[in-house]
């Protein structure tokens, strides 16, 4: 049954309480019908001059938004329009209950319609006419609710049609955005411009970020999104970005490289992995990191070694709202805020001793080591001077034996081609920068150097910095620990 | 301003958009709350029973305006009709006045009969200007009413049966007579944050 004819059946009870209950409760439902999640509270009255008759309500606590229903037994004269002028500053919704003579323009009122600009009217057969639409549609409910929270301006039976029409052309044709991108250009600019036309900003720009996500996930670029208003992605809130990102990296499409860096060129690593909010690993968070490392630094560092994988693996992940990446037995995570990392505890693999680690205490950039004995946990600390590299200085001060028995413990490392130095805590495995941002990329290699046991081809691996792309298994070497 | 229409019968009935702003002004007193007008109309396009009352002759009268007559929390009483009229002189306000009462008399004790207990019903006459000024004080007493009903041609509401006087001091007890003018209805209406305040507070006290 139509909410036209059962408003119809409510009115003809004789007993004015049982009319305004029964008449109440078909509203109601026919509103919760077609705007979900929209709280409906009846009150006592009935067609009041300003009480209404029906408040919904919605959004968080702090936040809850409201507007009254007010319900008319004739929305098409132009007495009408006095009450919507005496009623205007409260933007609210005007029901017509069984009228389904032309409502007039209510934006032709005093101030240019200014006065009126928030108020909606509409009809029960308009109401009819939403629900139809989200019937045939179930999506359609995203549209015919900002129409119920913010819906303005006079909407009859025809005109609530022709937006939901429109919003099913608009959400098929983004469908096979992939086949006619142009055809999904045209539907949903006109879907976007008739709903312009009836919603408060707020609740238009709620439907433009539907469409707009929908069209993200079917791959579509946002920057050529038919929307109202020129994309600017710096514009949204995090949690916007957030549901934007997500949305393109779960498309399943390829999408070009300037694709992710129109869109996120200006998020760190760490706000990246933070609006992104959902743990993933690989596919397209590959591609988009490939295109967005030249932009990322970090300050923090902590990297983890697991045993040496069947597969060797290369992949960026997000783990605990962290962006790291996975390079055969190691995972390095980066984050400019190091409170993270404080807790993790030294590893329980053995510290690597001197002789062990001669390859990386030859290089001219390490300034001072630290090493532990294993029986009495003393500390000694060297630093490097003038021209001698810090191994030729515990090859001069230390016995072989000493240098089999010593493991290094902690490194401090002019960062390669930085002047700024970085500490590396071997027992904890996590890299201090002292607070300077300092390139990701520059940081994987400085981890691999430190963390990476196995010898892999480090051509491979800057291929698949720079491509997002892991190399074929077969094209790898075997690796050796 | 109110928008006067004259019906053919000479009524001075107020019309839809002067009946309106009555209600505005009564709505807006807290204590009455109106649900329906004699212009609202059904899918056939009649008015609603809800402005009907029936007569003890079997007939049937509309009234301009139904609505509540609510307590001082805002509490649902007594059911009140309201008639309007808009007149600029006394003109034959005390005639059709006189037809009103025996017309509420007749609808009160059809509901008296139906019920057996006097009915929660209220009757309202406002027009805009005053009329049967030496008589004024004595227009919602007992003895107008009974007055009423023993002209010639209100008889017949009556279906026949006497007029018993302890009803018509009850109903005398439920009738208001009530003069406006344009500035009362345009200037005794609460502005837009005093209203939304009301609503607020009528909310809170669970009466809205």
């Amino acid at each position: 049954m139509s909410l036209h004819a059962a408003i119809d059946d409510a009115l003809r009870l004789a007993d004015r309480g049982t009319q305004t209950s029964a008449v109440h409760d078909v509203v109601r439902n026919g509103l919760r019908d077609v705007a979900p999640n929209v709280e409906v509270r009846t009150t006592d009255y009935f067609t009041h001059t300003f009480i209404p008759d029906l408040v919904l309500s919605w959004g968080p606590e702090k936040r809850r938004q409201e507007r009254h229903v007010h319900l008319r037994f004739v929305v098409s004269d132009e007495a009408f329009l006095s009450e919507v002028d005496f009623l205007a500053s409260t933007e609210p919704m005007f029901l017509g209950l069984l009228d389904t003579a032309p409502i007039p323009d209510v934006s032709a009122g005093p101030n240019d319609g200014t006065h009126r600009a928030g108020t909606l009217v509409t009809q029960s057969a308009s109401l009819d006419a939403l629900h139809e639409g989200r019937t045939r549609d179930q999506r359609t409910v995203t549209a015919t609710r900002e129409v119920v929270r913010g819906g303005r301006g006079s909407v009859g039976p025809e005109r609530a049609a022709r937006l939901v029409n429109a919003y099913h052309d608009s959400l098929h044709s983004i469908e096979r955005l992939s086949q006619d991108e142009g055809r999904a250009e045209n539907s949903t600019r006109v879907a976007l411009s008739l709903l312009n036309e009836v919603l408060h900003p707020g609740q238009f720009s709620n439907v433009e970020r539907d469409l707009r996500s929908r069209w993200i996930r079917q791959g579509g670029d946002p920057f050529s999104f038919p929307g109202a208003t020129d994309w600017d992605p710096q514009a949204l809130t995090h949690e916007e970005l957030g549901e934007v990102l997500n949305a393109l990296l779960d498309s399943g499409r390829p999408l070009a490289k300037d694709v992710w860096s129109r869109n996120a060129w200006f998020l760190s690593a760490q706000e990246l992995a933070e609006l992104l909010d959902k743990d993933r690993r690989g596919g397209a968070l590959n591609q988009l990191a490939a295109a967005l490392l030249p932009n990322w630094t970090a300050q923090w560092v902590w990297a983890e070694t697991f045993e040496f994988p069947l597969q060797p693996t290369f992949d960026w992940l997000i783990t605990g709202k962290t962006l790291a990446v996975e390079i055969g037995d190691m995972r390095a995570a980066f984050r400019d805020d190091g409170r993270r990392f404080k807790d993790k505890g030294p590893t329980d693999d053995p510290l690597p001793s001197i002789d062990e680690m001669e390859h990386v205490l030859r290089d001219s950039n390490i300034r001072a080591a630290s090493f532990q004995t294993a029986a009495e946990d003393i500390t000694y600390s060297y630093r490097a001077s003038g021209e001698q590299s810090l191994y030729e200085r515990l090859m001069q001060i230390f016995e072989p034996s000493q240098r089999h028995e010593l493991r290094l413990s902690e490194v401090h490392t002019l960062v390669p081609s930085r002047d700024d130095v970085a500490v590396i805590d071997l027992d904890r495995q996590v890299i201090d920068l002292d607070k300077t941002p300092t390139p990701v990329s520059v940081l994987i290699r400085l981890a691999m150097r430190y963390f990476h046991h196995a010898d892999y081809d480090y051509a491979a691996v800057e291929e698949f910095l720079r491509t997002g792309k892991p190399p074929l298994a077969e094209s790898l070497p075997e690796p050796s620990s | 301003m109110i928008q006067y229409s004259v019906t053919a019968e000479g009524l001075h009935e107020l019309g839809r958009e002067g009946v309106l702003l009555i209600r505005r002004w009564l709505d807006s007193t807290a204590r009455f709350s109106m649900s329906h007008t004699a212009y609202d109309l059904d899918s056939q396009s009649r008015p609603y029973t809800q402005v009907r009352v029936e007569q003890l002759n079997g007939g049937f009268e509309n009234f301009d305006l139904v609505g509540d007559i609510r307590d001082e929390r805002g509490k649902k009483g007594n059911t009140i009709y309201v008639e309007c009229k808009n007149y600029t002189s006394a003109g034959n306000q005390g005639v059709l006045y006189s037809e009103y009462l025996a017309t509420c008399y007749s609808a009160f004790a059809a509901k008296y009969k139906a019920l057996g207990h006097p009915p929660s019903a209220e009757f309202m006459w406002i027009t805009t200007h005053p009329f049967a000024q030496t008589n004024f004080t004595k227009l919602t007493e007992e003895c107008s009413i009974a007055k009423a009903c023993v002209v010639e041609a209100h008889v017949a509401r009556l279906g026949g049966e006497d007029y018993n006087a302890e009803l018509g001091k009850a109903l005398a007890a439920r009738l208001w007579l009530v003069v406006v003018n344009d500035r009362m209805l345009d200037e005794m209406i609460m502005g837009d944050d005093l209203r939304a305040a009301v609503m607020t507070r009528m909310v809170q006290m669970g009466t809205a």
